[in-house]
């Protein structure tokens, strides 16, 4: 219900067709209506929704749409390949599957980083070779369906289950509500509900408009508030802000990034819940967190059993000894912080949250093999202990959100040397972090029951209800909506 | 035992309801947000889109203004100190310091008349840069202030707007907004860039003039000597910074049509100076190039990928130049 998009804060300029607008507004109600009036046609719904989720990533950029096409052509060739292939072929062909998708993520997402870097190694080693300086654009959401077709093709080298038909493969990597930031929709997941018609008796639509609703709030009304009235100016140009400005800026960009894109998750969790699919989870109350272990629990899960299912197990997981699963967590993080970037303080932030993953693993072992008691479970303890990570998880949005070593030291620098007044700190930034983070502490039971209340009236009466909700949160909100930060990723 | 109060399910509904839920809450909604639509619709590029999208909006405002389904947004607005027309608070990256009465101390060198020259600032009496313009000022601004900081004698504000311009004043009126904070942030110097979003169709006089036509170069002049003229009419000098080379050349040539216009109306105005990008992001055959070397002799990708905006390294080298060409006024080098 937003108005004028505008680009988002250190990105690109982004054109897709966002979800707090008129134009997802009016695509979606058109998409809701088709795809269940088509439910008893499951052939026709497929070509609808295919071509539904191809105009949406097309809205972006066009030429786009067949890179994605290209990747459900070549995963789903590959995929038929592994299932009707034994031994060593097999293998083979899983390894460039792999090879094949990672090939393509890398080429868009790091062939800047790499081609400077080679040129800068050979100029400092007086060699000069032609080196062919392509401009690329990074496709919006590849990272994305990237993992979701190695999730496909990496099952059935495992048997999991069998190819499904090249519609419901293209249906499933294509299906726009995640597409482009997630939640990361593994093919176990997704393909059993596509084989069976979605019931439309039965939909847990009060759920679904509570998660549209929250993270429409979450996303308009606080993230892009924090992002314009003080954390993009104290990570652009921390000399001009006070230590305190700095501190509560980096507060401010730890909701922010939650209220971002947990909103993203929200809402197309909610809008997958009115096709009628279910999607799994991707946040749960991140900054309660009383271990960063548990902190991967509860943020970006999806990513989390990602990296865990297809990388750390893969590497050994914990089976073997304790410096080696010291060593595949560390891996594990690193090339996870990659994942999101090519920049070195990606490569740190992995490395700080997977040497501090290491450290609470050898920490508990240690505890063990001493034979110590936990230690008591008192309040206070609980406080500190989310303090605690709660600080260090914000360690790690300063390198998140610098985007070089050189500016994250800025940001930390000033923090300890910029004594003085902090002007830019007003009630409304400060009301805003806490909403932001007291939210998380509002107890499941009093959402679900919201919810069951919600459920109990009449569709007419829910729709006045959200009617005022949607024009409320459009109230409070920024003029323009800025681009979901995960879009970069 | 205590009796834990039962959690009733969810009701489960029909799709049909759920359809009429987010019918009704659209449909009202727009009507509760009727004014925010007609302002959306306003703001598009003039086409056939805009019209379409104001031929709705308009009679939807008129309905929700007699069903008087526009109150409460107003009285949000109100709330919030809002109005219609007003623009919402700016984008300001730099912490506005709180701004003294202009200074009379006896350090600073008188500007001769007629001639384009800074007083020399000191720590004790900072030059107040204000730093404005569209989306190209994002990290250009923040370049330009991190830049001027080593230099201790500089005060600037970043104060840049998404998707604004010169030529859409309906959408944002930079010369109205620049009035109103001009006596407020009392800058000795402003520095400007725009024209990213300027390349759209006019309305002059309720006749739609076609982008790049001789008659939108006349509209888009007067609106550049508008926008000068009140930039410098609190006795501050301007920067002008005119456009780089782009990535596709028929912006390209759109671009020098601009720039000739931002040169020709500077050169009218004595406290008026451009800054020249074009050749800063140039490879040695002249020729648009992404990658280009820094001054430590490294590559770097200098614009992002829709050939237009610059990237951190990009803004960096064009506010090492626009700065250099600041200090050089002040210092008379």
């Amino acid at each position: 219900m937003c108005r004028q998009p505008r680009t988002a804060p250190l990105t690109f300029p982004v054109k897709l067709m966002l979800f707090p607008t008129v134009d997802f507004a009016i695509f979606f109600v058109v998409v809701l209506t088709a795809n269940w009036f088509l439910m008893p046609h499951p052939k026709a719904w497929r070509i609808v929704m295919l071509a539904a989720s191809f105009f949406f990533y097309g809205s972006w950029d066009y030429r786009f749409t067949a890179l994605l096409a290209g990747s459900i052509l070549i995963n789903q060739a590959f995929a038929v390949a592994i299932y009707r292939s034994t031994g060593r072929r097999r293998h083979r062909l899983v390894s460039g599957a792999v090879a094949a998708n990672l090939g393509i993520l890398g080429f868009f997402k790091y062939y800047g980083f790499m081609v400077t870097s080679v040129a800068n190694t050979l100029e400092a080693l007086g060699l000069q070779a032609p080196l062919p300086l392509l401009q690329v654009v990074l496709p919006v959401g590849i990272s994305f369906f990237t993992f979701q077709a190695l999730s496909y093709v990496i099952d059935i080298y495992r048997g999991k289950f069998e190819p499904v038909p090249l519609l419901d493969f293209g249906v499933y990597l294509s299906f726009f509500p995640q597409l482009v930031a997630g939640p990361i929709v593994r093919a176990g997941e997704f393909l059993p509900q596509l084989k069976e018609p979605r019931d439309p008796r039965r939909i847990d639509s009060s759920r679904a408009f509570y998660l549209i609703a929250i993270g429409l709030a979450k996303k308009v009304v606080i993230a892009d508030f924090l992002a314009t009235q003080i954390v993009d100016g104290v990570f652009t140009t921390p000399v001009r802000f006070s230590s305190l400005e700095v501190l509560i800026g980096i507060y401010g960009y730890a909701v922010q990034i939650y209220c971002d894109f947990s909103a993203y998750s929200d809402i197309a969790i909610g809008v997958a819940l009115l096709l009628g699919f279910a999607f799994p989870d991707n946040f749960n109350a991140p900054y309660t967190a009383l271990s960063i272990r548990d902190f991967w629990r509860r943020w970006h899960m999806t990513l989390s059993r990602w990296l865990r299912d297809y990388l750390y197990i893969p590497l050994g997981g914990s089976r073997g000894s304790k410096s080696s699963t010291y060593r595949n967590l560390m891996l594990t993080m690193v090339l996870g912080g990659l994942w999101h970037g090519a920049a070195w303080s990606f490569v740190l932030w992995g490395g700080l949250h997977g040497g501090w993953l290491a450290y609470e693993r050898w920490r508990e072992e240690r505890r063990e093999t001493l034979g110590l008691a936990d230690p008591p479970n008192t309040l206070g303890r609980r406080v500190v202990t989310r303090l605690v990570v709660f600080h260090l998880v914000c360690l790690g949005w300063v390198l998140f959100r610098a985007g070089s070593l050189s500016v994250a030291w800025d940001v930390m620098a000033r923090l300890f040397t910029g004594w003085g007044p902090a002007p830019a700190v007003t009630p409304a930034i400060l009301l805003a972090i806490a909403v932001g983070i007291g939210t998380q502490y509002v107890s499941r039971g009093v959402v679900v029951r919201l919810q069951a209340a919600f459920s109990r009236l009449a569709p007419a009466l829910q729709g006045v209800v959200l009617a005022f909700i949607l024009a409320a949160i459009d109230g409070l909100g920024q003029e323009g909506v800025a681009a979901f930060i995960y879009f970069q990723f | 035992m205590t009796h834990q109060p039962r959690l009733q399910p969810r009701r489960r509904s029909p799709a049909g309801h759920a359809l009429v839920a987010v019918i009704i809450a659209l449909s009202l909604g727009s009507l509760l947000n009727a004014r925010a639509l007609e302002r959306t619709a306003n703001n598009l590029p003039y086409g056939t889109a805009r019209s379409v999208a104001v031929a709705i909006a308009g009679p939807l405002r008129s309905i929700s203004s007699i069903l008087l389904l526009d109150r409460p947004r107003l009285a949000l607005d109100d709330l919030l100190g809002r109005n219609d027309t007003a623009s919402e608070a700016p984008i300001v990256t730099a912490a506005p310091d709180p701004i003294e009465p202009a200074s009379t101390s006896t350090t600073s060198t008188t500007v001769p008349v007629g001639e384009f020259q800074l007083r020399t600032p000191t720590t004790t009496d900072p030059l107040n840069v204000w730093i404005i313009g569209d989306s190209l000022m994002e990290l250009l601004g923040p370049s330009i202030v991190n830049e001027s900081d080593a230099s201790g004698v500089v005060e600037a504000v970043v104060d840049f707007r998404f998707v604004s311009g010169l030529t859409r004043r309906d959408y944002f009126d930079w010369p109205a907004y620049a009035a109103e904070q001009l006596p407020l942030v009392q800058p000795d110097v402003v520095i400007a860039m725009y024209g990213g979003n300027d390349g759209q169709n006019a309305n002059v006089d309720g006749v739609i003039v076609e982008r790049w036509t001789p008659e939108w170069i006349e509209f888009y002049r007067g609106r550049v000597a508008e926008a000068m003229d009140t930039f410098i009419s609190g006795g501050s000098k301007l920067y002008w910074i005119a456009l780089p080379i782009m990535a596709n050349d028929l912006f390209s040539e759109h671009v020098q049509l601009m720039n000739d216009v931002y040169r020709e109306e500077a050169a009218k105005r004595p406290d008026v100076s451009v800054i020249e990008s074009w050749d800063l992001f140039t490879d040695a055959s002249g020729n648009y190039s992404a990658y280009l070397t820094n001054a430590a002799g490294n590559l770097e990708l200098m614009r992002y990928g829709d050939g237009v905006h610059f990237t951190w390294a990009g803004a960096r080298r064009l506010a090492e130049a626009v700065f250099e060409q600041v200090q050089s006024d002040w210092s008379g080098e």
